[in-house]
């Protein structure tokens, strides 16, 4: 019991560790990619950089649920799932509204934000039923 | 659905952490059965029916809707 509380303490570090990096990755493509003048195979590289930090966080993640007890997996798989249906609605009419010029197009990037921010409402919400 | 963990534990003066920790789950997973708020798994209710040596359906009382 002892070393699965110190895996799962280790896993948690590592797990803000990574996205520590990502966050800090992030904001600097996001700020100063445009402005860097490198050839394009360059730029592409420097642009994925976050995305190597953000992998390893979603391993950790993923070994953290693997640790959990099965009301926190079905949490998770809920909130999965309710994510998925949500992005899913609401990139299916964004996606009409810019097909026929109603809304301005956007980046693929802010897909991903609200994604994040779904899934942090869905587990919420999600966990609440079973408390 | 409705169950009787909660008298069962009270009878062995057991706390929902000391459940938990025999069954290996988490506090918070203990207290959602009681309330009825979350059914375990098939395998987690077996480990409970032995725990407290009785049959699932002495501890679970299944109602249709």
């Amino acid at each position: 019991m002892n070393t699965e509380i110190q895996q799962k303490f280790q896993l948690k570090k590592s797990f803000i560790l990574f996205m520590v990096v990502f966050t800090i990755l992030l904001q600097l493509v996001y700020f100063f990619g445009r402005s860097l003048e490198v050839s394009l195979y360059l730029k592409a590289l420097i642009a994925l950089l976050p995305v190597v930090p953000f992998l390893l966080a979603l391993i950790s993640m993923v070994s953290m649920i693997k640790q959990d007890d099965e009301m926190f997996k079905k949490i998770t798989a809920d909130s999965f799932i309710l994510t998925g249906c949500i992005t899913l609605t609401w990139t299916l009419a964004a996606g009409l509204l810019q097909q026929l010029d109603i809304i301005p197009s956007f980046s693929v990037f802010y897909v991903y934000c609200t994604m994040l921010m779904t899934f942090s409402f869905s587990y919420l919400f999600t966990s609440k039923k079973y408390q | 659905m409705k169950n009787k963990l909660k008298v069962l534990r009270a009878e062995r003066d057991w706390s929902q952490e000391v459940l938990a920790h025999h069954l290996d789950v988490t506090r918070q997973t203990i207290n959602a059965i009681e309330r009825g708020k979350y059914d375990p798994s098939l395998p987690l209710a077996f480990k409970l029916a032995r725990l407290f040596e009785s049959s699932i359906e002495e501890i679970f009382d299944y109602q249709e809707k």
